[in-house]
């Protein structure tokens, strides 16, 4: 495993404090290192921030690096709090169901594209999205999608009628579903 | 059970979950320990490779945000300048922004530690031997360590606060004026826009001799300021008052008796303008001023008011026209 053994050696510069093998591993290892965060957080400014932080420790415990072993393992180890702990949040998050759910027909659509859009790039987009919203559909629209509460529980705290929050929220994803159409988005999730 | 749950993290990683096996993915991750979870992303991690990829840019721009937050630590070599001048333009540092050097196992090895401030802003350091400088705006600085001394380079203004260790003098090098000290605080005005060197004792004691000359020593007393003429390599002394001289550190802009061209030269550094003089003939008048956390319409307004010149202020460029007679 010739591999290896360059790896070693990197660290074993690494850990005379060398910055040229820091820079090395970097080269090597950030690019997996971001598709495997980004898979799990679904999040592109979630994995740029990991991978920043992650080689951060990896510079700041430098001398306690092992030579021994791989340096993929390692910096899993270095890395892995970090991404469970983003991991569990995003996946509880109440508007990650939609999310998932619009990956889904997308799939189902168009299952040829390679294209995968993220959840913060939907986020982004629906942001914008929501701009188009009166305030009252806005309101409810985040109560419903983003804190995750039902139809009644919205009614008793914006004090509406059951019937009045469902107008609202169904002229709410009905002019989402226009905006998003204008981003290519197939936008089927919302109904 | 374990079989069920492997598919639909792999579904999930690959964004082709379906959503009504979702819920049941989630609640299992929720049951699980970090323990467990740690060994099932370790598994994917080490026999994967095919990830989204990571475009170059944004691949750079973690690198760069990475490198504002490390220390920026180069072997010495003869290509050192050119290098500072790259370590230059990777490191800025926002107003009053503070980086603490990470120490080192070994405090004194030839490894070189550069920071600058740049643009309107300050930034206070701790060197690898513990000393702390305070860097003003538009100032540089570089500190290695040779032959049992402690080496700092030094462009701009610095308050330094050396930490005692007699056995490795500290020196700061500011172009061939050495400033050698034991374990003191004293500050040092070298802008190299100007021809002078000002290095003001504020305790302890300090030797300063120029490379060229390097056996005529001279010694500063606390409360005193050497000023070095880089021209005629010359140095005289004169009192000061340590208030006065370290009035920068707590945003405090003071002049004393001094030329409005010098006086110009210093807001144009503080504020991060360029200042026009339209009107030479001013330039020698002396003033005295004190401002504190001022914006830079207010001070012009004193100075206006107070020397009868007007002046136009057009983003980041002031003009001084001409002077009102009285």
């Amino acid at each position: 495993m010739p591999n290896l053994f360059i790896h070693s050696d990197l660290v074993k510069k690494l850990k005379e404090g060398s910055y040229e093998a820091f820079d090395a591993l970097y080269n090597l290892y950030a690019d997996s290192l971001y598709g495997f965060v980004l898979l799990h957080t679904k999040s592109r400014v979630q994995a740029e921030d990991i991978v920043g932080e992650t080689f951060l420790k990896v510079w700041s415990m430098r001398a306690s690096l092992s030579v021994e072993g791989s340096f993929k393992a390692m910096l899993f180890t270095i890395a892995k709090n970090h991404v469970t702990d983003i991991f569990r949040q995003q996946i509880n998050r109440p508007d990650f169901e939609e999310y998932i759910r619009f990956c889904e027909d997308k799939n189902l659509l168009d299952n040829t594209s390679e294209e995968k859009i993220y959840y913060d790039e939907l986020i982004e987009k629906l942001a914008i999205a929501k701009q188009k919203l009166t305030p009252a559909q806005r309101n409810i629209f985040e109560l419903s999608r983003e804190e995750g509460l039902n139809n009644s529980e919205i009614a008793s705290l914006a004090n509406l009628s059951e019937q009045t929050v469902k107008n609202h929220l169904s002229a709410a994803l009905k002019t989402l579903r226009i905006e998003l159409r204008k981003y290519n988005y197939l936008f089927a999730l919302f109904i | 059970m374990e079989n069920s749950f492997q598919k639909l993290y792999t579904q999930f990683l690959k964004g082709e979950i379906k959503s009504g096996k979702f819920e049941e993915l989630k609640n299992s991750i929720n049951r699980l320990s970090d323990e467990e979870l740690f060994r099932h992303m370790e598994d994917y991690w080490l026999n994967h490779n095919d990830y989204p990829k990571l475009n170059s840019e944004r691949k750079q721009r973690i690198r760069e945000k990475l490198y504002k937050q490390i220390i920026y630590r180069k072997k010495l070599s003869s290509t050192f300048w050119t290098r500072m001048a790259t370590a230059v333009a990777i490191v800025a540092f926002c107003i009053v922004s503070s980086l603490h050097f990470i120490q080192s196992n070994k405090p004194y090895t030839p490894d070189i530690f550069q920071a600058i401030a740049s643009g309107n802003s300050k930034v206070q350091l701790t060197l690898p031997d513990k000393s702390s400088v305070k860097l003003n705006s538009e100032s540089s600085l570089s500190y290695y360590f040779e032959k049992g001394k402690r080496i700092t380079k030094l462009n701009g203004e610095g308050y330094f606060q050396v930490t005692r260790d007699e056995k490795h003098p500290f020196i700061v090098q500011v172009g061939d004026l050495n400033i050698e000290v034991l374990g003191t605080s004293f500050n040092i005005y070298s802008y190299s826009d100007s021809d002078v060197i000002e290095t003001s004792l504020i305790e302890g004691s300090i030797r300063l001799f120029d490379s060229k000359n390097p056996t005529e020593t001279y010694m500063l007393r606390p409360s005193q300021k050497a000023i070095y003429s880089r021209n005629d390599r010359k140095i005289r002394f004169q009192d000061t008052d340590n208030i006065k001289e370290t009035a920068w550190l707590q945003n405090h802009l003071v002049f004393e008796s001094e030329r409005l061209s010098t006086v110009f030269h210093r807001i144009e550094r503080w504020y991060g303008v360029k200042i026009t003089l339209m009107c030479p003939e001013i330039a020698n008048d002396l003033i005295s001023g004190s401002f504190k956390d001022e914006q830079l319409p207010y001070v012009m307004e004193a100075l206006k008011i107070q020397y009868g010149f007007n002046y136009e202020l057009t983003g980041n460029n002031v003009i001084i026209t001409k002077v009102n007679l009285k």
